[in-house]
């Protein structure tokens, strides 16, 4: 069992072939060693997000190694398991932070699962419709906008 | 993104749950609150007057103390006694990564903030929180949009001025296209300019080929029978030739197009049959029934008449039957003849060499 703990000093004890699936933990176990019972302070995840986190690696500890095939299949962003997808149903806020604690704990099939989340809240979606799903303003002045949209004219017609 | 402890205790509080996106507040006085609820936004603080878009200057100017704390997501807020407030605040607010924005707002409202950045957050308040911009570094925005294919991408550089740079930079195109591929990139490049035109290129070309409408592209070179092809795409020719007419006809392959000049193999330019044919891309060889060979270069120039023609110096004793190039050594020939015999020519001095 490895112990870890969050931002906000909650504590998790988990299976080592949980903790595994994260590059970092993974690394900084062999650099300390097994006898070391001292938990690993994760100062870039919050307790909450850190569980959200475990659950994801604990849904998926079973998962096969990635075949080597795998790697050369043209992946597409629809391809996402219905688990994960489930896993994934949350507000943005958490989605943003599992994507950060993703690349922080270097864990590349959840970071790819995130990224590919908020690339299809993207998808066939209108600019307005963009900036409407993320909040974002609209920064451009009126000239940089008319600019912009001349150089991309051709994506209009889809 | 760092993130703050966040200490309400000194603000007075009273709660207002707002929803934003039908923006309305009423008045409320200390720990009077009306919400419906929403899942945006959270006003916390003493506030006075009634509020609606058209007076928020006044408004804000006489809630100064007011504390606005966008989150995305929270339960009803189970409202007891003040410091159940704070603690519920706290343990909401210490979940989300935009605390530091929370913090500036009460600096604000404590008046140790800028106006500036109080305005800035009032106005995402009214909108909701871009979260994806606060929170995502430019790393992860291109690990992100490289998911999109060239038209949404493209889209997206018209959002706002910092996905429009993310999305500018080609290493965004470049990641976009190696995951399109399978994550690894071609091999042979077929826009050299930038990794956006190769994808571009590649994907348009894809669609071509996918989509319902393919072309077909029909040629009539006008040869009879057809003995030897040689597509080139790079250069976009395609070489048929015939060995009952004995010339090479030149067509485009994208648009089935014939060149009016063909080559031939005499220097009289006139047809005559010959027996062995080898295309390749920059020369062309033909076997005569008289056992001669003739090599064709520099046929790409219009002009028949520009054609390099020459013969090799020494025959089969027959007719030549086969003809084939070393990959490796360009300037030798091998040919075979109905005499039984294999010749080796040099194609620069155009001597037979055995």
């Amino acid at each position: 069992m490895v112990k870890i703990t969050s931002s906000d000093n909650q504590e998790f004890t988990i299976a080592k072939e949980i903790a595994n699936q994260s590059v970092l933990i993974k690394n900084m176990l062999e650099d300390v060693g097994e006898a070391d019972d001292q938990p690993i302070p994760l100062p870039n995840v919050s307790g909450a997000i850190l569980q959200k986190v475990i659950e994801y690696a604990t849904m998926h500890k079973d998962d096969p190694p990635a075949a080597p095939e795998e790697e050369t299949r043209p992946k597409s962003s629809e391809d996402i398991e219905e688990r994960d997808k489930e896993f994934m149903n949350v507000d943005q806020g958490t989605l943003f932070e599992v994507i950060l604690a993703a690349n922080y704990l270097d864990m590349k099939n959840l970071l790819d699962l995130g990224c590919k989340t908020v690339a299809n809240m993207i998808k066939g979606k209108s600019v307005e419709e963009i900036r409407k799903t993320f909040n974002i303003v609209n920064d451009f002045t009126p000239e940089e906008e008319e600019q912009i949209r001349k150089e991309n004219e051709w994506c209009e017609d889809r | 993104t760092k993130k703050y402890a966040v200490k309400l205790g000194d603000i007075t509080l009273a709660t207002t749950v707002c929803n934003v996106s039908e923006i309305f507040i009423n008045a409320v006085s200390k720990f009077e609150y009306t919400f419906p609820v929403n899942d945006k936004v959270i006003i916390t603080g003493p506030l006075t007057g009634s509020f609606d878009e058209s007076n928020y200057e006044s408004w804000l100017d006489g809630n100064k103390t007011a504390v606005f704390i966008g989150l995305t997501s929270f339960k009803t807020l189970p409202v007891a006694n003040e410091n159940q407030i704070v603690e519920t605040l706290v343990a909401l607010l210490s979940d989300h990564v935009y605390i530091d924005k929370a913090t500036e707002m009460m600096g604000y409202a404590r008046g140790c903030g800028t106006k500036d950045a109080f305005d800035e957050i009032f106005v995402m308040i009214f909108k909701g929180f871009d979260l994806i911009n606060a929170a995502i570094p430019d790393e992860l925005l291109i690990t992100i949009l490289a998911n999109l294919d060239p038209f949404d991408l493209r889209l997206s550089a018209l959002v706002c001025r910092r996905w429009s740079r993310v999305v500018n930079d080609d290493s965004c195109w470049r990641l976009a296209l190696a995951g399109f591929l399978g994550g690894v990139l071609p091999l042979r490049r077929i826009a050299r300019k930038s990794w956006r035109n190769e994808f571009l290129r590649r994907f348009r070309l894809l669609r071509e080929w996918k989509s319902p409408a393919k072309r077909v592209v029909q040629f009539d070179p006008r040869l009879g029978s057809i003995s030897n092809m040689l597509v080139d795409f790079e250069n976009d020719r395609m070489y048929a030739g015939s060995l009952e007419k004995g010339i090479v006809a030149i067509c485009r392959p994208s648009t089935g197009k014939i060149e009016r000049e063909s080559i031939y193999f005499n220097t009289d330019l006139e047809a005559r049959q010959i027996s062995a044919l080898l295309i390749e891309r920059s020369r062309v060889i033909a076997g005569h029934l008289s056992g001669q060979i003739t090599t064709v270069t520099q046929f790409r120039a219009k002009a028949s008449s520009s054609h390099t023609i020459n013969h090799f110096f020494g025959f089969h004793n027959g007719p030549v039957t086969a003809l084939a190039s070393l990959i490796n050594t360009p300037t030798i020939i091998v040919s075979g003849g109905a005499d039984g015999c294999i010749r080796i020519w040099d194609t620069v001095t155009l001597q037979c060499l055995r």
